[in-house]
């Protein structure tokens, strides 16, 4: 009778479930992730409130004059983010699923399914004696023999079916073979049929329905099937993993292959590149080359044009070029180009901020209603200078008159961070010099300072020293990632939200170049509290937070010892003078031998019970100079050279000797 | 149940007819399979290499070397000086292409395995490559029409010039990049001095130096 075999399900039973299985498997993540991103709207204001030392200022409450285009640009794009093809699709999809839930899978037969404690209706969680007192009141009631006599036949079936069913249920939880079938098969009567079948409705397969039937499977594996592979694989082959077009990947590549190295590369060759983009140019079939780049000079020189076509057309281009300057960046670093990474992220902030990207006063020109005229013809370049002059200086430097957009102006550029490091070395980690062929990675110890504070404070060299942790040295760079986030980058006149971060780069003197494989190492968590104390909190130094960022060497250190001579530049994607440039220099030197006696020494000093194990060590290290006579000798004559250069007492020639031993044996 | 899949059974053994099939069905279908794949594949190629084809060069447009398929048309009849002199430029050009090619294999390589550039230009890079070779080839045969081991000392000589022409654009660019450099930062203090010829060159260097202080 048990059997397992695969029957056609003729009634179409199962094919309902299937396909709901199916439906909602595909459904939901693409729901979650198109609700994600439609819902959790990124609001700069209020997500940088929570972070300290952000600006708190956006494009309405500087009052920017093409506000409404970029609100307009913002609003589109939320809703595209709501009304969008995936939309279209769960909508459908959702549907199929509710109409198959209730119109086609009613008929799912829940009798075969054998739940003893659902039959005595009881909690599954009685006990023996709680069933047996549970079946004996049933019985009373249902039991053939104790039927009233006025029932109908149909009844007294009925109720002999259920009465066999409570038995077997109470079987099936007291008696031992029962309850071993119920435990194995489901069932307490053995192993029951069990029909495996996914098949359509007859009616779809036989009758006048079955031509249709192998047209929708001829479309759906010869036609869409291949349709939706080939459309994706040319998508995939389309774009860069990045999201760019090959061919502006292509054009990009084959100007940076054959450019000609004596030229400079100014952001402006930067913005001609990009606007030769396919994205630029499929965005804009409308528009001459002059006219975007006149569009972007606009954006620059922040004049806004009466014509909404013109102003809408100018937010839309600005807000295409953040990604493909990224993108150029990108590529470049595999060319490892930094006469060209530099400009490109100059140009980066200078649409951000709409600044010229050239020019000596950018610092001053990236705050909100300075006018530019004024600005370019007097002498104060730095954000620091600003805030050394007086009240009455102010509007003359500035060009602006109303107190409280000064005042607005003081507290944006009080907020700009700048790095100052007051500590930048290579380290392994668990050695105290830079051995050949190590992990090494670059650590920046740094204050973030406001342009408003003065000169700088002392720290303790205790502070900087890392603990050596065994969570440091199983990740070295784990605090980078461990300080507050940063918060968005103030950029009212730029279209969308743009998280502030810095992109450090490590460039080999020799040659001028990034180091070999390395990339442009991200530096997006820093805490930004220092911003917010004051002069006199900062030169005290206590309260100040040291920042770290550290970048890992791509490449071991070089096995040759020497120094060797590297430049660390950090860009900052948003605001001007905020860059960091120093050169570096990494000296990779031999681990000096007596690195091991040093510290046991010291342990000597420190360690009463080190000193048991002193002659112990002593005697071995005799007998095995004994033992070997000749070559400890040639040894300790190479170690005592090594001495004489790091001027080591005498009592730690047996040490050295005990070490030269060891290695002996090791060899 | 049993009784349903019997009959089921019952109605499978009812319905098969003998079919006669005949030895043409799986030739005619196979041929037509083959065609169809045989087809497709050439069109695919056609078309990837009309793509490719259509693909700008790496480099723009070899002019010394159409210079010199132009000299050496029969219609024209230079002196033969003339026609060396045309096709040492035309050598350099190749000497410096290689060069580039060389050097930046390995990006392309890292280009292509990151996923940052599409399949095309790397294909064409590659081509590219293949297509010096071939030119350098051709370069020694037309070389060796002149003068039989002209090529040894031939090759050498161009890349002397190269290598000296590389050096004189670096040099001669001074006054351009000094242009470039002060409109970057906004600093025209050259353009108001009179122009000295002789000690312009040290002196925008040294102006650049201060830029690039200044710029830290």
């Amino acid at each position: 009778m048990a059997s397992s075999e695969y029957i056609y399900d003729e009634d179409g039973e199962v094919w309902p479930f299937f396909v709901l299985s199916i439906l909602t498997f595909i459904l939901l993540p693409i729901t979650i992730s198109w609700a994600y991103r439609a819902f959790i709207a990124v609001d700069s204001l209020s997500s940088n409130a929570k972070i300290k030392g952000a600006i708190l200022e956006n494009s309405e409450s500087v009052e920017v004059n093409n506000v409404k285009e970029i609100k307009k640009y913002r609003n589109k794009q939320q809703s595209s983010r709501i009304f969008n093809k995936t939309l279209i699709f769960l909508i459908i999809g959702w549907s199929i699923v509710f109409y198959i839930n209730k119109n086609l899978t009613q008929y799912a037969d829940i009798k075969s399914i054998f739940d003893p404690y659902l039959i005595l209706d009881i909690p599954s969680s009685s006990t023996d004696r709680e069933v047996k007192s549970r079946y004996r009141k049933l019985s009373l009631k249902i039991h053939p023999d104790k039927l009233p006599k006025d029932i109908t036949e149909q009844e007294k079936i009925n109720m002999e079916a259920t009465f066999i069913r409570i038995n077997l249920a109470y079987k099936a939880l007291t008696d031992e073979v029962t309850r071993n079938n119920f435990l194995k098969y489901g069932h307490p009567d053995g192993p029951q049929d069990i029909t495996h079948g996914i098949a359509l409705p007859k009616f779809l397969v036989e009758g006048k329905y079955s031509p249709i039937m192998i047209v929708i499977y001829f479309l759906l594996i010869g036609v869409l099937l291949p349709a939706i592979v080939g459309l994706w694989w040319n998508n995939v082959k389309s774009h860069t993993k990045k999201g760019l077009h090959v061919d502006t990947a292509a054009l990009w590549t084959r100007k940076l292959t054959d450019r000609n190295p004596s030229k400079v590369v100014t952001p402006y060759v930067i913005l001609d590149w990009i606007l030769d983009s396919i994205e630029v140019k499929s965005a804009f079939p409308h528009l001459t080359k002059q006219q975007l780049r006149n569009l972007v000079d606009k954006h620059f020189n922040r004049e806004f044009s009466s014509d909404a076509q013109i102003e809408s057309d100018k937010v839309k281009l600005i807000s295409l070029l953040p990604k493909l300057i990224s993108g150029l960046i990108d590529i470049t670093i595999v060319f490892r180009n930094t006469e060209i990474i530099f400009p490109a992220s100059d140009l980066q902030k200078a649409v951000l901020q709409a600044v010229k990207p050239t020019g000596k006063y950018q610092e001053i020109l990236q705050l909100p209603y300075v006018d530019a005229k004024v600005v370019e013809n007097q002498d104060v370049k730095r954000l620091g200078k600003l805030f050394t002059l007086s009240k009455e200086e102010l509007p003359k430097v500035l060009g602006v008159n109303d107190p409280i957009k000064i005042e607005k102006i003081l507290d944006i550029a009080s907020h700009i961070p700048s790095l100052r490091v007051i500590e930048s070395e290579f380290v392994v980690p668990g050695e105290d010099v830079i051995p050949p062929k190590s992990q090494a990675h670059l650590a920046l110890k740094f204050l973030v300072k406001s342009p408003r504070l003065k000169s700088s404070p002392e720290i303790e060299e205790s502070r900087l020293k890392e603990e050596e942790t065994l969570d440091y040295l199983r990740n070295p760079l784990k605090s980078n990632e461990t300080q507050p986030e940063l918060p968005f980058s103030y950029a009212p006149y730029f279209s969308y939200y743009v998280r502030n971060n810095w992109s450090g780069y490590l460039i080999s003197q020799k040659d001028n170049k990034l180091v070999e494989d390395s990339t442009a190492y991200k530096l997006e968590n820093i805490d930004l509290s220092n911003l917010e104390i004051n002069q006199k909190e900062w030169i005290d130094g206590k309260e100040v937070i040291i920042g770290t960022f550290k970048i890992p060497l791509s490449t071991p250190t070089p096995e040759v010892i020497g120094t060797y001579n590297y430049r660390v530049v950090l860009k900052n994607n948003s605001y001007f003078g905020s860059d960091v440039d120093i050169p570096l220099y990494l000296e990779v030197k031999n681990p000096p031998m007596n690195i091991n006696i040093n510290k046991s020494n010291k342990e000597i000093d420190s360690d009463d019970e080190s000193d048991i194990s002193d002659p112990e060590e002593d005697s071995l290290a005799g007998a095995l100079a004994a033992l070997r006579g000749q070559s400890t000798k040639k040894i300790t004559e190479i170690t005592k050279e090594e001495e004489d250069d790091d001027e080591e007492s005498d009592t730690e020639s047996i040490f050295t000797d005990i070490n030269t031993d060891t290695e002996d044996e090791a060899e | 149940m049993s009784n349903s899949t019997n009959s089921t059974e019952s109605a499978f053994e009812d319905s098969i007819p003998p079919i006669r099939i005949s030895v043409w069905t799986p030739l005619i279908y196979t041929a037509i399979l083959l065609s169809l794949f045989i087809t497709f594949s050439v069109v695919y190629r056609r078309n990837r290499i009309n793509k490719l084809s259509k693909i700008e060069s790496i480099f723009g447009e070899n002019h010394p070397k159409k210079l010199y398929e132009f000299l050496k048309d029969p219609e024209n009849k230079p002196h033969e000086k003339v026609l060396k002199a045309a096709l040492l430029r035309r050598c350099v050009e190749a000497v410096r292409r290689t060069m580039k090619l060389k050097e930046h294999q390995p990006i392309y390589v890292k280009l292509y395995q990151d996923g940052l550039i599409g399949d095309d230009i790397y294909k064409q890079f590659e081509i590219e490559l293949k297509l010096q070779e071939l030119e350098f080839k051709e370069i020694v045969m037309e070389c060796e029409t002149y003068k039989k081991g002209w090529s040894t000392t031939f090759i050498p000589l161009t890349q002397e010039i190269c290598f000296n022409e590389a050096l004189r654009r670096r040099v001669y660019s001074m006054d351009d990049r000094s242009e470039s450099l002060s409109e970057l930062w906004d600093y025209f203090g050259d353009k108001v001095e009179p122009p000295t010829e002789v000690i312009d060159d040290t002196k925008s260097a040294k102006k650049k130096k201060e830029k690039v202080k200044a710029s830290k």
